[in-house]
């Protein structure tokens, strides 16, 4: 049975990789799961065309021939793991297995059953239920779990060319040049690394990113002749991203390639126990934090209770307030009355550990301002590169002026 | 009587009389469909604020010259969003209690409720029932409000008689002669309404509009009495003959929804002359100018036929896009959400269910998924939605398909195309925020 998900090894370092706990994060997302098991509302099987066609629903993809069929076995793959749906062979998920195998038949267990009736009576529950489910099966979410209730992570993810791998590269021609040319500048990228860190480089890191990038430069020769400069720059960036962060968190104990990485922090958003930014001042690169107290059990082995301790209630409670503070912060720091949006909300969400939604949630309520604070905005001119817009009303909010009334 | 498959899955494993749905749902006025407000989402309230609300703030003139638009994105041409259906099902609502539930529904105070009674009438240009010029719709939507039910046993016609008798303290005994005569006291105080009273047909409307027998009285403006030149040329006269009476009971607001103005636009010779009397008979002319507000169904191309007699005569900009409108035109979408969908199809389905039988879920035989996949079909189009739900249910009682799942659906669906996006649905199966 081969399915597609990712795994701890890495392109870099094999040796590392085969000692490091066998474990698999399927590349889905936490709403994946819930509309799988929401298909047994009405009946107790189901077939993987169904839920293929569920999917494409949900997600206004197109219907035609397997699209999403990887998805849907990856997903039943997932329900069986956490043991929601009855043991069955599932096909390899590629959408050329769509054909001879879109009829198979996946059928709810007992406690597939019983998490579907907590979700009707109560989603956080049951979303709950199905976090703890999740981290007793899956060892890599023990680990980064560990991780994140003691500190925050910074993953310095390239995004640009010139401001993450080589200030002499100001296009992205200039880089496919370098690297076709075989005069890629490591020792500049990882100045760049260290600064953006904010630390040197331990030795390790840098003889795993030596090696790492080494090999990427070399596999990526040819391509960087032929393919178009922009689109070879974004591969490039991709693949060096893959390189980097399990360079950078090995030490941390988390030897996971990108890719699960990026999935762990995304199932965090999607059962709320930890968040992600990109735009805060201080850091260059994604801040990843926790926003929820996870209880775990004395072994660790099994989620005991979740805590939202920085939820709607809390976080609303002075809303203004804080965001006041926030802004003060970031106005300190930019010496401009009117502060980025984005920003703010950055430092918003992790002075006060909450997730951008809840922000999100809580500055569409108060954006009119209130008899202490006074709010004003420009509109949004230019998209942010990373981040959703901020909602005032109908509108986008591009900056944000700030301030309070004299008591 | 029907005949009756023994073998139907329809009967037997659905549970259903009949197909509830038709091949094609549009609205008759005579016999319409389940009307659902729910269907209507958000636009539902705003129809009634800017409709309503908005107007019956206002003290002295409480005319909304506005508009009611469908969505026309993509290849939509605004068809079946139920416009016809809102403007119509919605006015008899309103005119079965003189607007109170709706004032209830947005939080008026009980005396202002009592203050405030409004009515609402619906028209449309109907070639065939010799309809095409203003004056006469509106004349029919007079006829629609007068015939329309009020209460359980009663009519507006009725209603408004029996409120005049009280509030002008008239002898019951004699009402009809009373109201007549303090009808033709009210219109002689209006000098710029140009109406000769002694003329048999407005005499005899008024003697009609002033007895109890209503329906003789909507006999004599549809077939008998008011013929159609004279419903071409005096039609506003008798809506101002109306508007009078309908204040003299108490009635402080009224509401035309004009449908199928692009067949105005097809049929009317001197158009420019009709939208002219419009605007100067209608519109700005008491009592009915002050009372009463107009509002048309439109889409792209019935703002295309009208737009330049419109704007010559300096009507107001109908147009959904332009900002400064926002409070005159209500811009229906379509279903939006998929409860929406479903809220529509059980409506559907419940008159047509055997009593005996007993459904896991009110859309049974349809399951949140097919009523999902089918409103994302047809893009949220209420008409394409229900004609959908016939098609698929004819089908699965002609292959005796038992189930009726994405798998069966999804074939019957391919041709309807299919938009597709990068945005991921918002839906109920995300995480709620704690």
């Amino acid at each position: 049975m081969t399915r597609k998900t990712t795994t701890t090894r890495t392109p870099s370092d094999k040796d590392t990789a085969m000692t490091a706990p066998i474990d698999s994060i399927p590349r889905v997302s936490v709403q994946d799961l819930v509309i799988a098991l929401r298909m047994f509302e009405s009946s107790s099987d189901t077939t993987l065309e169904n839920l293929r066609l569920r999917f494409c629903y949900a997600k206004n993809k197109s219907k035609k021939g397997g699209n999403l069929f990887p998805t849907a076995v990856i997903v039943a793959g997932e329900m069986q793991k956490l043991g929601l749906i009855e043991p069955v062979a599932l096909p390899k998920a590629s959408s050329k297995t769509h054909e001879t195998s879109k009829g198979k038949v996946i059928k709810v267990t007992a406690s597939g059953q019983e998490l579907l009736r907590v979700f009707l009576a109560d989603r956080m529950a049951a979303f709950d239920k199905l976090f703890g489910l999740m981290y007793t099966t899956h060892r890599n979410l023990q680990t980064f779990v560990g991780v994140i209730l003691e500190r925050n992570l910074i993953a310095p993810i390239a995004t640009s060319v010139k401001d993450h791998v080589g200030a002499s590269y100001g296009s992205a021609s200039a880089l496919a040049d370098a690297v076709s040319e075989g005069k890629f500048n490591t020792e500049e990228t990882l100045r760049l690394l260290a600064q953006r860190l904010g630390r040197a480089l331990t030795e390790e890191e840098r003889d795993e990113l030596n090696t790492g990038i080494e090999k990427l430069v070399k596999d990526y020769k040819m391509s960087a002749a032929s393919e178009d400069g922009t689109e070879f720059a974004k591969n490039f960036l991709g693949k060096l991203n893959d390189v980097v962060i399990p360079a950078i968190f090995r030490g941390d104990g988390l030897p996971f390639d990108y890719r699960t990485h990026r999935t762990i922090w995304s199932l965090g958003e999607g059962f709320k126990l930890w968040g992600t930014i990109t735009s805060h001042p201080d850091y260059s690169g994604t801040v990843v934090y926790r926003t929820a107290s996870i209880i775990l059990t004395p072994e660790m082995d099994q989620v005991k209770a979740l805590v939202f301790d920085s939820g709607l209630k809390k976080t609303g409670e002075n809303f203004l307030g804080k965001m006041f503070a926030a802004y003060q912060e970031l106005q300190t720091l930019r010496k401009s009355r009117f502060v980025n949006a984005w920003e703010l909300r950055s430092v918003f969400c992790l002075d006060n550990r909450c997730q951008q939604s809840v922000f999100n949630r809580l500055f569409e309520e108060h954006y009119a301002g209130s008899d202490s604070y006074n709010l004003h905005f420009e509109i949004q001119q230019a998209k942010s590169r990373h981040e959703l817009p901020l909602r005032a009303g109908q509108r986008s909010v591009g900056t944000i002026l700030m301030t309070r009334e004299a008591t | 009587m029907a005949i009756k498959s023994k073998k139907s899955v329809l009967s037997e494993v659905y549970g259903l009389r009949e197909n509830p749905f038709k091949s094609s749902q549009i609205y008759n006025v005579d016999n319409p469909d389940p009307f659902v407000p729910e269907m209507y989402g958000e636009q539902y309230e705003e129809f009634h604020k800017k409709f309503f609300l908005l107007p019956l703030g206002k003290e002295s003139n409480k005319q909304v010259i506005g508009a009611l638009w469908s969505s026309h994105q993509g290849d939509d041409l605004g068809k079946g969003f139920g416009k016809s259906m809102l403007m119509a099902e919605e006015s008899r609502r309103i005119n079965k209690d003189f607007g109170r539930a709706m004032l209830e529904l947005a939080e008026i105070g009980e005396q202002d409720i009592e203050e405030n009674p409004v009515l609402s009438g619906y028209c449309t240009f109907d070639k065939s029932k010799n309809i095409q010029t203003f004056p006469a719709a509106l004349l029919d939507a007079v006829a629609f409000i007068l015939e329309s039910k009020y209460g359980e046993d009663s009519t507006v016609h009725a209603e408004l008689r029996r409120r005049m008798i009280e509030k002008l303290e008239l002898n019951a005994d004699f009402a009809g002669e009373e109201i007549k005569q303090a009808l033709l006291k009210e219109l002689r105080k209006y000098r710029g309404l140009n109406i000769q009273l002694t003329h048999a047909t407005i005499n005899g409307f008024i003697d009609r509009l002033c007895h109890e027998d209503t329906g003789d009285l909507v006999r004599f403006i549809r077939q008998e009495g008011i013929g159609p030149r004279i419903k071409a040329t005096q039609g506003f006269n008798f809506v101002h003959v109306f508007s009078a009476f309908v204040q003299l009971a108490g009635i402080v607001y009224v509401t035309y929804f004009i449908d199928q103005i692009e067949n105005f636009a097809s049929w009317t010779r001197k158009q420019d002359q009709e939208v002219k009397v419009l605007r100067e008979s209608m519109c700005q002319t008491s009592p009915t100018a002050e009372m009463s507000s107009f509002i048309f169904q439109m889409h792209i191309r019935a703002e295309a036929a009208i737009e330049n007699m419109w704007k010559s005569e300096h009507l107001p900009s109908l147009a959904f896009n332009k900002p400064m409108n926002a409070a005159r035109v209500v811009y229906l979408k379509g279903l939006s959400t998929t409860e929406e969908a479903a809220d529509l199809a059980a409506a559907y389905l419940a008159p047509c269910r055997k009593p005996e039988f007993k459904t896991p879920t009110p859309i049974f035989p349809f399951t949140d998924e097919v009523i999902e996949a089918v409103w994302s079909a047809v893009k949220g189009n209420p008409r394409a939605f229900l004609e959908s739900l016939f098609n698929i249910l004819n089908q699965a009682e002609l292959q005796s398909e038992k189930k009726i799942d994405l798998t069966f659906v999804q074939p019957l669906l391919d041709d309807v195309g299919e938009e597709v996006s990068d945005d991921e649905e918002d839906d109920d199966n995300s995480n709620p925020e704690r």
